[in-house]
């Protein structure tokens, strides 16, 4: 029989902080970070569309050509080291018509969810936080604004509007927000019936303090994901738009114009359309990514 | 089960109604003079009597009920560039080739997007998981008017693979079919690998697998009929992304359908089409999103007790 020594058997020694939290504690945001930083993809499509948004800010500014001025001795040449990505058939420099065309629609990319994100929230928020008839009231009336489709409505809009950028904006506003009112409404009537809200109530809180105070924030994960999904739509929208020709019109460049400009110039001409394609591509690609991954960091629920 | 369609059925009618009613109000925002350049320099009197004959001396009210009227009886008017033609007659002429395009390309992109998710959603978090999720995420991010002009230079016109365009023989098809799927497969992939994920840990599938049934036979029998079920949901998306897709698709390949009838109305201001074609294809989206409802209905009757989608 082995032998067992005494000495294995002695009174564990006590330690004063065994109970202390080693790690510091992290706040929602600084845990929504942590994880968005460990998902690889999600921040590659972060910086990329920094480095894109920098590129729309700055390159048109520091670019020797403009956008519109047209160098007739210059026309179709591939691209070079004075043309990054060459010219088009005015003798335009493409390198600034695509960070401008990137500048115009992150710029509508943006303006639409911003719209989205004020009317979008205000109706579902007072929509599901009043409840009873006022909601069903809006609802009937979202529900109807829903089943319109969004493109063909706006495709007769700017059509007898003028195209242009405030039109396609006008455009998306028009229906743009229903998704994200549903979006609010469904979360603000899951928080609206915990005991939080009550205790607000109780205390003498008015509606809208307990609309902005106490239910916004419990939302606010879900629409911040929901607006990296409207800014890639509306994106979408306006080169949709400027493909099929209600869009953003010649010489203001737009990447949807740069595209289809690009598709019927492309057989000998290639880069026309190679390199507005690869910028348009990477923005949505990027949002797309980065909005899977504010998913998953910003609502860990959600995740599998 | 008949109260929510009924009530289904009234919210499409109201939609039908709400696009109409707009298209009619645009119409009458346009400026200048109905009968155009020439109209202009016209008497009066012939002006006056012109304006008669179209019913453009009543109210706007009675033009109002006139034209809902005609639409309801399914005549969307007569092109505005060419007196001869009417709405009606160009979407009988090119309806169908717009439709075998679209039918086409959903075979395929049904085919390679089921097939595209159950095998993601059965190597979750693997490399296979991955790579056809990234593919999935690429058709979402390149849309089909990026990947209709790519498809037909290099295809097309580099490698002179399959014709470039037009709409002749059976390989005219598979080019635009493929750039119209591109949209569709990802959407339905995604969709499918989320479905069949939440099957796979249901209790029923972990008694298939300690059966002994093979992984085959677990997916075809098991898993598959409770996974599609949710698939049915995305069909209003799927809808709205092939026929935005045909207007693109057959611009670039020069499908003489519908989505190019409507792009070249756009560019040479043929109001009457446009607006015509627009309520064309409001109509079926709208239809296909009832019909949508009404499945989903059926399959899932939490969804017709509550009444909400």
């Amino acid at each position: 029989m082995e032998i067992i020594s005494k000495d294995k058997f002695q009174p564990a020694e006590k330690t004063t902080n065994a109970e202390s939290i080693v790690r510091p504690s992290l706040n929602y945001w600084q845990d929504a970070w942590r994880r968005l930083r460990s998902n690889k993809l999600a921040m590659v499509g972060l910086v990329v569309l920094i480095l894109l948004t920098l590129l729309a800010i700055v390159a048109p500014f520091v670019s020797k050509f403009d956008y519109e001025t047209q160098y007739l001795k210059d026309i179709d040449l591939k691209p070079s080291m004075t043309h990054f990505f060459g010219t088009d058939d005015f003798g335009r420099d493409l390198w600034t018509r695509v960070w401008w065309g990137t500048r115009i629609s992150l710029f509508i990319g943006l303006v639409a969810a911003s719209i989205d994100l004020v009317v979008g929230v205000l109706y579902g928020g007072i929509s599901a936080y009043f409840g009873g008839r006022v909601d069903n009231v809006m609802q009937r009336i979202i529900e109807v604004i829903y089943s319109i489709p969004l493109l063909l409505l706006a495709i007769i809009l700017i059509v007898f509007l003028g195209p242009g950028i405030k039109s396609i904006i006008i455009a998306y506003a028009l229906t743009g927000w229903v998704g994200m009112a549903r979006l609010v409404r469904g979360q603000v009537l899951l928080v609206k019936e915990q005991e939080f809200v009550l205790a607000a109530r109780t205390l003498g809180a008015k509606p809208a303090r307990i609309i902005l105070q106490h239910l916004i924030p419990n939302v606010i994960g879900l629409i911040i994901v929901q607006i990296t999904f409207i800014v890639p739509t509306a994106i979408f929208f306006e080169a949709f738009l400027s493909f099929i020709g209600v869009g953003i019109k010649p010489p203001m460049a737009s990447l949807g114009n740069l595209i289809n400009d690009g598709a019927h110039y492309m057989r000998y001409q290639p880069h026309r359309l190679i390199f507005p394609t690869i910028v348009f591509s990477l923005i949505l690609l990027s949002f797309n990514v980065l909005g899977d991954g504010l998913r998953d960091a910003l609502d860990p629920k959600m995740r599998k | 089960m008949l109260k929510y369609v009924l009530r289904r059925f009234v919210y499409m009618l109201i939609t039908l109604w709400v696009i109409i009613t707009a298209t009619f109000f645009l119409m009458k925002l346009l400026p200048g003079n109905p009968f155009g350049e020439v109209a202009a320099k016209l008497p009066p009197e012939n002006l006056k009597i012109l304006r008669e004959q179209y019913g453009l001396d009543k109210p706007e009210w009675q033009q109002y009920l006139k034209y809902i009227g005609h639409v309801a009886q399914g005549d969307l008017g007569v092109s505005y560039q060419f007196p001869t033609r009417s709405v009606v007659d160009v979407i009988k002429q090119s309806f169908p080739a717009s439709l075998e395009l679209g039918i086409e390309s959903l075979i395929f992109a049904v085919i390679v997007g089921l097939l595209l998710g159950i095998f993601a959603a059965l190597k979750h978090n693997k490399a296979g998981d991955y790579s056809a999720m990234f593919i999935a995420l690429i058709g979402i991010s390149v849309p089909s008017f990026v990947v209709a002009p790519l498809l037909s230079y290099l295809l097309g016109n580099k490698w002179h693979i399959l014709p470039a365009g037009l709409w002749q023989g059976p390989e005219h098809r598979i080019l635009p079919a493929l750039a119209l799927s591109f949209g569709t497969i990802a959407i339905l992939a995604r969709m499918m690998r989320a479905s069949m994920l939440e099957v796979s840990s249901l209790d029923y599938i972990k008694t298939a697998k300690s059966k002994g049934l093979t992984t085959w036979k677990i997916v075809t029998s098991h898993m598959l009929r409770n996974a599609i079920l949710p698939v049915i949901t995305i069909l209003g998306p799927i809808a709205v992304n092939v026929i935005t897709g045909t207007l693109v698709v057959e611009s670039v390949f020069s499908v003489p359908g519908l989505g190019y009838q409507f792009v070249t109305s756009i560019t040479t201001l043929d109001y009457t089409m446009i607006t015509g074609l627009t309520i064309f294809y409001a109509a079926i989206l709208i239809i296909v999103m009832f019909l949508t409802d009404i499945a989903y209905g059926f399959v899932d009757p939490r969804i017709r007790m509550s009444g909400r989608r």
